[in-house]
Formats: structure tokens, sequence, C-alpha cells
């Protein structure tokens, strides 16, 4: 009884790891301890031998971008998210499979295994591409109306609602 | 011959479209009376005992485009490919089915559609409206929908005929359906789309009749609704099957794109859904007539518009048509004149149709006024945030994107205020509600709502967000708080009160997929060769076999991954053998809470191959979410028998 | 306007007529165009391997001097095909030096393109990897670069050229430049 109670416990962790972490090394013990639950003796070997096979190369597989750590992939991820293809017809760079996209994505790579900021990063492909390669659009006196427009026209529509019922329920 | 048939059936629809506009102005001034309809010809049925030569130059239009559109198939289905179009999209390997849809996978075709849909929903009003109505007013209707067909068949024919044909002297095989079109969802995305799009027409052609009338009755509103709701449940499901689709298809897990095309589709549903709700105030408390009025042209506008933005070549997206300047500037032309006049005549009639408001600051009615505010700026956001390119472009001051990341930012801000206020709403009175007894209804929802979304990330085994926070508490608030609502008149439910339940119920899933997926998804790239294992999320994915499949228009790799032993997802890389074109279907594994999502990428010289493998939780929730919407937009189909009840 | 009961209800027509306004202008703007940020600024400097004699580097020091087309190809992009004939008859041009970028191509096939087809370039720059393109802001092959005798980039023309768009766009440029000199 307490041993599943710790093993539920365990295996709530290792997911909670899951949604934080992407180095995956935890949550194979949660694989794991979930199969010891239900398979005879026997099996349980035959899976600790393969666990061992195979976990060191789970560990040794290649990602494709190996980062430090997991800021470091969030960055790369939400830059590639963020920065237009210009070959494709409307994509992300995260999302294209095309020449200029994955040379792109391959350079972000490398600046931020070079301690590159996000800000560095982002004036590097601005000053060869321009602004247009942003789908964040930057903000400057141009697109001030873009950013704040929106907001700026609730508060006054709602104020203006207000006041107009108010008056009228006035007279 | 077919393409021949197809071309004269066009042109005959688009003489009954003009007479169709013509014949109520001339039998008017004959004398025939406003109040009847003299029967012409013999009665089909009960509906159409009474048909007047209106009805029947409706109903000839939709045959007419019908067998074009028929015709159109017909080609297709032959691989007839002296028709430039079918040449253009068709192919001699490709599947039966996809040929089918095929024929409004592009410009010429899709547009056909479209007035065959706009002659549908002519002829259902003809036949499903409430025969209450003035006889006037429903010439008038049939007018404007006669005169927007007339437009668009016009359109049609001189700049996007499906039929061209030319007759080459070499065998032609065909330029191949686009591979990504190549899939069940184009069977049923762009006809439920444009049942949406096209439906509104008749709410427009409502509001121009009403205000050419100089009133809105109250028993006229009665009428309209459902001529709102069920295009807009179209419009809902096709917007989810359009996302569903991508999903499925694009090998990214995205499900949302903020693409313009996207946008554009989504403008016309918002408005739509503040003109519901506008609508039922109407109905229930005989106000906001000028804001029906005023919805109901701007979700048509916003179709035209959609549709214009779409073929004109204006914007840079994946699901645009390929542009001609011609199509661009008739069909700007086109909807300018409609829509021009018609706000033109909103601005000189609406003033017969102000009222001053009876209610007070504090109310239900207010409550929904501000839901048609906010709808209308977040409208007026995504225009802005579309358009905004092309404003600073053709003035010259540069070149920007407007993408993703400024949606996310400014969209949520302005709903958030929204999703509050439906779960106050339904708790509000109409006329006037003292703010204390409102409180003391949702307090305790409020405190439950916000501490169950405290607990639950933690009971699922996710780490605490903020976002994810505030998403499931608002989530769980509108859930708690429609079922409030639902026990309260737990003794008299009705049609009408099971759709707004359902359709609120629908919103509320929808924001919790929406927030826990965008919070708690997580992805792998890596390489992998066969036989080995990655894990993800918990789970071991191992890639256990690859092998070719043949079918017949492509060739495919397929990798099958196992999972923990238990199942396989199959995920592969297609080349279509038309054109060596390369297209990577991605492998789903889905259950009630979470899918397991699974993507190839480019091969590498040792045999080993880029993978993408995503854990999506709660991501189906999302379209089930909208597909309860839809749901809840159904069942007023069934309201019309019902006697009004207390909402 | 008398006519009008209320300014409140003419909003929705003058902000139609606005939209339309800019919709109508957006319909003669070219979307997928990418301008370039580099115009007016000088040629980012560079270091590569010479094509035809790769002992040989070459770098932006060898666009100063002389108004220069630099122009982006490569053996894989079929535009590239279609202009080349063009740019051997812009070769015998006495006043314009014209240099090439090889981007992201195999040597030897780039090599076997000029000899068969002619080569109309004084000098090819060879860019396998792409990452001096990316230097120069380029997206789509085929791309040319106008510079002056500065080294200083004044023009970029994306898409093959053809005597349409060197009578449209490029000789009025290159009248100027060698009036600024005179």
């Amino acid at each position: 009884m307490i041993y599943n109670w710790c093993q539920k416990i365990f295996k709530k962790f290792c997911h909670s790891r899951a949604g934080g972490n992407l180095l995956g090394w935890i949550p194979a013990c949660a694989g794991m301890t979930k199969n010891k639950k239900v398979i005879s003796q026997h099996r349980l070997y035959r899976l600790i031998f393969i666990f061992l096979i195979f976990i060191p190369n789970a560990y040794a597989l290649e990602d494709l971008y190996r980062f430090n750590n997991a800021r470091e992939q969030k960055r790369f991820e939400q830059l590639t998210n963020e920065l237009r293809c210009l070959v494709c017809q409307n994509q992300n760079l995260a999302e294209s499979n095309a020449a200029l996209a994955v040379d792109l994505r391959n350079q972000i790579y490398n600046k931020i295994q070079h301690d590159v900021s996000d800000q560095e990063i982002i004036e590097y492909l601005v000053e060869r591409y321009g602004d247009f390669i942003l789908y964040r659009p930057p903000l400057n006196t141009v697109t001030f109306s873009l950013w704040f427009g929106p907001i700026l026209l609730l508060l006054t529509s709602i104020f203006y609602l207000f006041y107009y019922i108010h008056r009228k329920k006035r007279a | 011959m077919i393409p021949e048939f197809g071309n004269f059936a066009i042109i005959i629809a688009l003489a009954f479209a003009l007479l169709q506009f013509a014949v109520p102005v001339f039998s008017s001034s004959r004398g025939l009376s406003a109040g009847s309809r003299k029967p012409y010809g013999v009665a089909l049925d009960a509906s159409l005992k009474h048909a007047g030569m209106t009805d029947f130059l409706v109903f000839g239009q939709f045959i007419f485009l019908s067998i074009a559109m028929l015709s159109l198939i017909i080609c297709f289905i032959t691989n007839d490919m002296t028709v430039i179009y079918v040449r253009d999209h068709s192919h001699h390997l490709l599947p039966f089915i996809y040929r089918v849809s095929a024929s409004w996978g592009g410009h010429e075709g899709s547009l056909l559609l479209w007035c065959l849909i706009i002659a549908f929903w002519s002829i259902a009003f003809t036949l499903f409206s409430n025969k209450n109505l003035p006889h006037s007013l429903y010439l008038k209707i049939l007018m404007i929908l006669g005169v927007l067909n007339a437009g668009f068949i016009t359109f049609l024919l001189l700049t996007s005929n499906p039929f061209q044909r030319d007759f080459p002297v070499d065998l032609v095989i065909g330029n191949d359906l686009t591979p990504l079109l190549q899939d069940p969802g184009l069977l049923f995305h762009p006809p439920s789309l444009y049942l949406g799009y096209v439906g509104f027409a008749v709410v427009f052609a409502f509001a121009i009749a009403a205000l050419l009338e100089g009133k809105f009755d109250k028993n006229w509103v009665v009428a309209l609704r459902p001529w709102i709701i069920i295009p807009w449940a179209y419009l809902g499901c096709g917007i989810v099957l359009g996302s569903w689709w991508a999903y499925r298809e694009l090998g990214w897990g995205g499900w949302w794109f903020w693409d313009p095309v996207e946008n554009a589709s989504l403008l016309p549903w918002l408005s739509a859904t503040a003109l519901i709700h506008s609508v039922i105030v109407s109905e229930k408390r005989d106000v906001f007539k000028g804001w029906t009025l005023l919805l109901a042209i701007i979700t048509f506008s916003l179709s035209l518009i959609g549709t214009f933005l779409v073929r004109s070549g204006v914007l840079v997206s994946v699901h645009a048509f390929a542009n001609d300047p011609a199509r661009g500037i008739f069909l700007l032309a086109f909807l300018s004149v409609v829509i021009g006049g018609a706000f033109l005549l909103y601005g000189l009639r609406i003033h017969r149709f102000y009222q001053t408001p009876t209610f007070e600051l504090f109310s239900r009615e207010t409550a929904l006024l501000i839901n048609s505010v906010i709808m209308l700026i977040v409208m007026a956001t995504i225009i802005l945030g579309t358009i905004y390119p092309i404003i600073l472009d053709s003035l010259q001051i540069g070149k920007i994107s407007v993408g993703e990341p400024y949606f996310n930012v400014v969209f949520l801000p302005i709903m958030l205020p929204l999703l509050l206020l439906m779960g106050l709403a339904p708790h509000m009175q109409w006329k006037q509600q003292p703010f204390h007894a409102l409180f003391k209804k949702v307090r305790v929802n409020f405190l439950i709502s916000f501490m169950i979304g405290l607990f639950i990330p933690y009971l699922l085994g996710f780490s605490f967000k903020i976002f994810a926070y505030i998403g499931i508490s608002i989530g769980i608030w509108i859930i708690l708080s429609t079922l409030q609502y639902a026990y309260k008149f737990r003794a008299s439910l009705t049609y009408k009160h099971w759709a707004m339940i359902i359709a609120h119920l629908g919103v509320a899933i929808f924001v919790l997929g929406v927030t826990i997926n965008k919070s708690y998804s997580v992805e792998r790239q890596i390489k992998m060769s066969v036989g080995e294992t990655t894990t993800l999320a918990g789970l071991p994915f191992t890639l256990s076999d690859l092998h070719r499949k043949n079918a017949q228009n492509y060739e495919s790799l397929v990798a099958d991954f196992s999972v923990q032993n238990k199942f396989i997802i199959s995920t592969e890389q297609r080349i279509y053998k038309s054109h060596d074109q390369t297209l990577n279907r991605p492998g789903i594994h889905y259950n009630l809470f979470r899918d397991l999502y699974i993507a190839l990428g480019n091969s590498f010289d040792d045999g080993s191959w880029s993978v993408r493998i995503y854990y999506k939780p709660c991501v189906r929730w999302i379209w089930f979410g909208g597909f309860l919407l839809v749901i809840g937009g159904m069942l007023t189909l069934f309201a019309r028998r019902e006697k009004h009840e207390s909402i | 306007m008398k006519v009008f009961k209320s300014i409140r209800f003419i909003i929705p027509l003058i902000i139609f007529g606005i939209l339309i306004v800019f919709l109508w202008r957006g319909l003669f703007l070219k979307p997928n165009l990418v301008p370039s940020p580099l115009i007016g600024k000088s040629a980012p400097s560079f270091q590569l391997h010479q094509l035809m004699e790769p002992t040989l580097k070459t770098s932006q020091k060898d666009l100063i001097g002389h108004i220069t087309l630099l122009n982006v190809w490569a053996t894989w992009c079929v535009a590239c095909k279609v202009e080349h004939g063009f740019l051997l008859k812009l070769s015998n041009h006495r006043d314009l030096m014209l240099y090439g970028l090889n981007y992201k191509d195999d040597a030897t096939k780039a090599k076997e393109w000029l000899n068969t087809l002619g080569n109309p370039y004084q000098m090819v720059a060879f860019d396998p990897t792409g990452e001096v393109a990316i230097d120069w802001g380029v997206y789509g092959t085929p791309e040319t670069f106008i510079l002056d005798k500065k080294g200083i980039i004044r023009h970029k023309v994306i898409g093959p050229l053809s005597m349409e768009v060197w009578e449209r766009e490029i000789q009025p440029i290159i009248r100027k430049l060698q009036m600024e000199d005179a």
C-alpha cells in the first residue's frame, strides 16, 4: 500500500519535471516504475536489461540542436518562432524547411552558443533583412498606434458607453 | 460538351439573378399588391403553394448554378484536361474523392461554389422564412440577394470562368492538386465556411430591406434569429475544421497561426457572435435595434472583405489563391459599392430606429452592449494588425510584418474582461441589476473557480504558471456560472436555454484547452535511427520500423514509432508521383486528455531521420469546445417551434 | 452635412472609406518583396575564394573603384539561366564591372556552367555555405546589387535581369552614378 503510494508520488514528481525540463532522464524512471508494478519477475529482468542498453542510447541520441540548458532552448524556440521565413508564404523560421530558413536557424543557434543576446541577434537580422523579418513588430513611433491602439480604443469606448447611458438615463 | 453546358448554365443563372432584382420593381409598380403573393404555375408543395414570380426566379437561379457546379465536378471526375481549371488542379492519378473536392480547390471553382451558395440561401429564404413578414420586405430581401449574386456571377464570367478551355496538341497530364489539399478536410472545410460567409448575406439583405422600409418590428427580429445563428454555426464549424486540418497536416502541431486568411474567417464570426447577442436583446427587450442593423451590415461586409483579401494578392498567406490584379480591382469596386451603399443608407436612415436607453447602467442590457463593443474592438484589432503592413507600405513609411506575437499579446487583455463578463451576464437582471445582489449570487462561484484553478495543474502533475492559472480559473468560472444558470431554470429548460448553455460550455472548454495546451506542451527535435528510443513526458518512443508504401498517386516512407510497447504511431513522408513533391504527414495518437504527435523532418546520410515529437495536453478540447458552439447554435433550429420563454 | 442627423452614424462609413483607400493602394504593392536595408550603406566586408581561380581570394575591396553589378546566382536556380543571356550582353558594357557571387553551389558544376554557357563576370566569389550572402541580405536568387565607385550599395534588383528591367530600373541609376563622378 505504501509502495503504491510512493510510486504514485514519484510518478507525479517525474511528470512535473517533464513539464519544466526537457532533458528527459528523470521521466525515464517514471516509465520504469510503472512497468515494475504489473509485470512478472522474468519480464522485469528482461526490462532492466533493455533499460540498461537503451537508456545510454537515449542520452547519446543527438538532439538536432543541443543546448546547455533549458533557457537557451527556450530562447531558440522563441526566436525562431517569431522570425519570418522570407522565401515562404507566411511561415516562421521554426516551421520552414527552406534552405534559407535552415541557414538562419543555424546562425541563430551558433549565436546563442556564443552567448549573443536576443536583442543582438534580432539587430543582426534586421540589419540585413529589415523589419519585415520580425513577426513581432518593433515598438517605435510608427508602430505606436499598432501596439497601443486596441487597448486605448477599448478604454475610450467603455468610458464613452458608460457616460452615454448615464447621460441618456438622466434625461 | 459538358463545360459548355456549365458555361451556359452560369449565363442563364445570371439572367435569373438580374430578373430577380428587376421583376419585383416592375411587379410592384404594376399594382400587384404588397400584401399577397399571387400564385404562378403549378404548386410543388405546401411551401411553394403561393410562389410568386420572384420565387420562381430564385428557384431557377439555384437550379442553373447547380447544373454549372455539377458540370464542373463531372469535368473533374472525367479529368477533362481541355478545361484549363481542371488541368491546373487535377491529375490522372488523383484519387476520385480529391478530384471532386478539387472542383472548389482553386479560385474559379470556389467562386462558383460561392455563387451557388448564395442561390442556396436565397432559396432557403423563400422556402423557410417566416410567412408573417410583409411582402414588400420579402421582395426587397430577394432583390438584394439577386443583385449580390448578379455581381458575383458577373465577376465569375468576366475574370474567373472555370470553364475556359483550350485544346492543346500534346497530351496533357495535369498539374495535380497541391499535396496539402489532398485531404478529407478539403471536402468539408470550404463548403462549411462558405455556407457561413454567404449565409450572412440574408441578414445583410434583411437589414438593408428594413432600413429601406423605415421600420424594424419586433416580429421581424424573431424571424431574423435563425438566419443569423445557422450561418454562424456553419462558419464556426468551418473554422474549427480548418484548424483541425492544419494541425493534422502541417507537421508542427499548431492549430492557429494568425494568418491573414484565418483572420479574415474569424472576423465575420466575431461580428456574428455580437449580432446574436444583440438580437437576443432586441427580441426580449425591444432595444438595440440600431446595433442589430449595424452589426448585420458589418458581418456581411467582413465576409466580402475577407473574400477580397484571399483572392486579390494583397496579403502574404499560405491560403491565398493565385492573384491577378484585374480580379482584385473588380472585387474591390464591387464591394465598395455594396458596402459603401449599405453604410450610407445606415447613416441616413438609422435615426428612425433610434431608441433611448431604457435600462440602467448596471443591467444585463449593458453587459450585452459591452459584449458587442468588445467584439467590435477585437475585430478592429485584428483588422488593424492584418492591414497595418499594407498601410505602412502604401504610405512608403516602411515594410513590417505583423504576426502571431503581436496578436497574442494584444488579443488576450481584451478578451479577458469579456470572458469574465460571460460568467456574470446570465445572472444579471434585465433593466436594472443592483450590484450587491449580483455580487451575492456569483461570489461563491468566483472563489471556487479561482481556488480550483490553483489545484488543477498540481493534480495533473504540471508546474504552476500564472497564465495557466488565470486561463483555467476563467474556464471553470464560466462552467460553474453556466451550470448555476441551468440549475436555476431546471424546471423549464427549453431548446433556447440548452443552446445557450451548450454554447457557453463550449467556450469554457475551448478556453481550458487553449490554456492547458499553450502552457504545458512539450516537444523534442531529435535525430533517430531504427531501433533507437527517446523519451518525452515520461513516455519512451522507439523508432521500430521504416517501410515503404505505395498508394494511387504517391509513394511513401512510413516510420512506425512504438510507444511504451502499447501502441504504434505511424508517420509518413510522401512523395507525390506527379511532380515529386514531398509532404510529411505527422502521426497522432490521441485520447481524451492529450495528443502524442510525431513528424518526420529530413533524412541524414547515415539513414537516420530528424524527428519531432510533441506532447500536447488537451488540444482536442479546443475543437471540441468549438463543436459545442456549433451544436448550441444548431439547437436554435428547434427553438423556432416553441413559444417565447423567459431567458 | 444636414442630412445626417448625428455624426455618430456616419462613422462606420468613414472608417470603411479609409479601409477601402488602403486596400486599393495595397493592390498595387508587392507584398512578398523584401526591401533591402543595406541601400546607402557600404558593402558588407567578406573574404571568399574565387570560383575560377580557387587559390586566389576576393573581398569587398575588389568592388571599389568602379560601378559594380554584384549578381547572386547558382546553377540550381532556374531564373538565373534565364537572365544569363542578358548578363553576357551586359558584360560588354565599358563602365560596368560584373561581379558574381555563387550562392550555395557546387564548385565543379558552377565552373562547368560558366565554361559551357559563357562567363559574363570579371570575377566570381564562391560562397558555398551562404554565410556571406546572408550578410548581403540575400533571400532568393537571382538578386543583383548596384554599387558605386566607393563601394556603397545604391540599389537592389530582385529577380532575373532582362532588357526591360535594365531600361526601367537599372539604367537610370547607372546614368546617375556616372554623372556623380563627372
